[in-house]
């Protein structure tokens, strides 16, 4: 029941409308602290960890140590591309990312650990690449990117860990299956959009 | 001149209140909110979301999860449809269909196997998509409004879940009947223009 007031907290949190200073950093928290939330700022970012985090719960924490270290590394990497300011366009990637991985809770596919960690592996990697401070510099720069790694890695502990968790009872898998189906239908959506002519006529 | 005075007062106060963030597009909060919003208060939408969680709790296991995860999936092929242009005629049409039949099926206690009950599920899903896919471009944050959307959607079919739970006792079947009897006569009010 604590577990459940916990979820539903995280959930309220999550929800308030605050968040709406997208990309914006904000004043007064410093670089280190803007850098965990960078990724809560962006909902492609939130899509993929939340989708790989879903994957590796389901599949067994225990099963795909493997994977966090895949995703660390991943990250890490990206993060160093990040530091170099170098003008990755990823969203589509981020979301071809969250679709794949969707659609692979969705319908509980058995795959072997090694995908699981080379899917966290790419995930990790584009999630870095695309969390760019463009607005900093030098140190300042170093210490967001820091805590960008660190918010990459914690966000995505807090779906695995639902999943882990609620992995017991036949109505508790469903629960994260249908998620996961909500994740690709989203991350389709907005695939679709980005490559629609039509869309983009009208964002001209 | 004082009751003139404050009554203008009070209408200037009234014109800068904060009515102005109803349906606002603005950023990730906006942009959720009016995807959230959308199928809410599309009342043909609602019926027919609460028939689809409905009908599969109806139906068992193992249709009571199959639905709600194929739904949204194909939802978001009539919506990418929908976001490219495609024209699907009669798309209100088909989704004031969606809810005849849907409550029909229920109300008349119909089982069909799994994959048929996931066909006519998900031919309706596409007509459902399509029409929150052409509000996607004018969106101001296109993922904000599409999570708004699917969990908005999401909830409303556990809606119709929970209260087709009430099938396990023998009076719960017939208010459930009922419930998509009602359903199906509110999608012929939508049809025939009545609602």
């Amino acid at each position: 029941m604590k577990f459940l007031y916990s979820v539903f907290c995280l959930g309220c949190l999550v929800l308030i409308p605050e968040f709406a200073f997208a990309h914006g950093p904000i004043k007064g928290i410093g670089n280190f602290y803007n850098g965990i939330l960078h990724p809560l700022f962006v909902p492609a970012h939130m899509l993929l960890l939340t989708a790989l985090g879903l994957l590796v719960g389901q599949k067994g924490i225990e099963n795909n140590l493997l994977a966090l270290a895949a995703f660390a590394l991943g990250a890490f990497t990206g993060l160093v591309l990040a530091w170099f300011s170098l003008d990755f366009e990823l969203e589509i990637y981020l979301l071809c990312g969250a679709f794949i991985l969707g659609i692979l809770v969705a319908l509980e596919l058995k795959i072997s650990p090694a995908l699981v960690a080379a899917l966290a592996l790419f995930a990790g990697l584009f999630l870095g690449m695309d969390s760019t401070q463009e607005t900093l510099s030098g140190r300042d720069k170093a210490v967001a990117l820091f805590g960008t790694g660190v918010g990459l890695y914690l966000l995505q502990l807090y779906p695995m860990g639902i999943a882990e968790y609620f992995n017991k009872k036949h109505w508790q898998k469903i629960g994260i299956r249908v998620i996961g189906s909500w994740i690709a239908a989203i991350s389709f959506l907005v695939l679709a959009l980005a490559i629609s002519p039509n869309a983009q006529a009208i964002a001209r | 001149m004082k009751q003139l005075y404050s009554l203008s007062l009070s209408v200037f106060l009234l014109t800068i209140s904060n009515v102005a963030f109803a349906h606002e597009d603005a950023g990730i909060a906006g942009g959720f909110i009016s995807g959230f919003l959308h199928p809410i208060f599309g009342w043909d939408h609602v019926i027919a979301m609460v028939a689809v969680g409905l009908w599969g709790a109806f139906l068992g296991r193992p249709a009571i999860w199959i639905l709600p995860i194929v739904f949204p999936l194909v939802m978001a092929f009539g919506g990418a449809i929908g976001v490219m242009g495609i024209p699907i005629p009669a798309v209100e049409t088909g989704i004031a269909v969606s809810a005849v039949v849907l409550g029909a099926l229920i109300a008349f206690a119909v089982r069909p196997p799994i994959w048929a009950a996931a066909i006519i599920v998900g031919m309706f899903a596409i007509f459902h998509g399509h029409a929150h896919g052409t509000e996607l471009p004018n969106a101001a944050n296109p993922i904000a409004y599409s999570i708004g959307f699917v969990f908005s959607t999401g909830l409303l079919h556990l809606a119709g879940i929970a209260f087709g739970l009430l099938v396990r006792w023998p009076s719960g079947k017939i208010a459930v009947q009922t419930g998509g009897g009602l359903i199906s006569l509110a999608g012929a009010g939508f049809l025939t223009g009545i609602l």
